[in-house]
């Protein structure tokens, strides 16, 4: 019988200190399960904007209360699995419009840019809204 | 993140930012970008080389940097970024917008100092 595929659970508070001590967590379990730089690169980026998306929207409007995230890492032969679970307001990244390229600087919006370099970084995102929280995967190639 | 100031062989000014330019980098470092930026009066580089990581956050404090610096009809140059900070700076299009030059001569010859 074949081995699972190594995972971990990282749940941490809803805050931006947490984010960073989940990072150096997720990098570590990567690194001791032989992920390569760019792929790390890669789960980072994604973790880092889709995590920083619900820390920055997805409370608002909400009741005052402790929020918490989940991370779960899954290490596949090729591939990095990335699962975001929040309780924020519900939010399906895949349902945004496309973010456009700016042509000028003038032209240059600061806001979009995560959901395109989430969107340019997963070869695939899947999102459910299930028992009240959002769930995001997002899977990034090990080649 | 560190930042620091230096200044490229024709006497422009240069940034150089060290580290990762993500929300937490970014958090240390942005009022001091900002105002390293603001002081240049004559065209800044900024310089990329020892950047490991760069995200959303990094990209909006180098596009709001050099939207400043255009309104006052002066440039910002950014060179030496590694291949993993390239890509992401691709990705997003900053490469058509603000121009990246692959090392200090070729930032100054841009900035025209």
């Amino acid at each position: 019988m074949r081995a699972p595929p190594p995972s971990l659970l990282i749940p941490m508070a809803a805050d931006k200190a947490s984010l960073e001590i989940a990072r150096l967590q997720a990098r570590q379990f990567l690194e001791n399960n032989g992920v390569d730089e760019h792929a790390l690169a890669g789960v980072e980026l994604v973790l880092e904007e889709a995590a920083t998306n619900v820390l920055r929207y997805g409370y608002e409007g909400l009741p005052q209360a402790e929020h918490w995230i989940e991370i779960d890492l899954q290490v596949d032969l090729d591939e990095v699995q990335v699962l975001l679970v929040d309780d924020g307001k519900p939010f399906d990244p895949l349902d945004e419009g496309a973010v456009l390229l700016p042509d000028t600087l003038d032209d240059a919006q600061v806001g979009g840019l995560g959901l395109l370099m989430i969107r340019n970084t997963a070869s695939r995102l899947a999102y459910e809204r299930r028992d009240g929280k959002n769930r995001l995967t997002m899977t990034i190639p090990r080649v | 993140m560190e930042i620091s100031l230096a200044e490229l062989a024709s006497g422009a000014p240069c940034v150089v930012l060290q580290g990762r330019l993500d929300t937490p980098g970014v958090d240390r470092i942005e009022a001091s970008f900002s105002a390293a930026v603001a002081r240049a009066a004559r065209g800044v580089a900024v310089d990329l080389t020892a950047v490991s990581f760069l995200s959303s956050m990094g990209v909006r404090m180098i596009i709001a940097a050099a939207k400043s610096q255009r309104s006052q009809g002066r440039k910002l140059v950014m060179f030496g970024a590694q291949p993993i900070v390239l890509q992401t700076l691709k990705m997003v299009g900053l490469d058509q917008i603000i121009p990246i030059a692959a090392d200090g001569d070729q930032a100054q010859a841009l900035l025209g100092a």
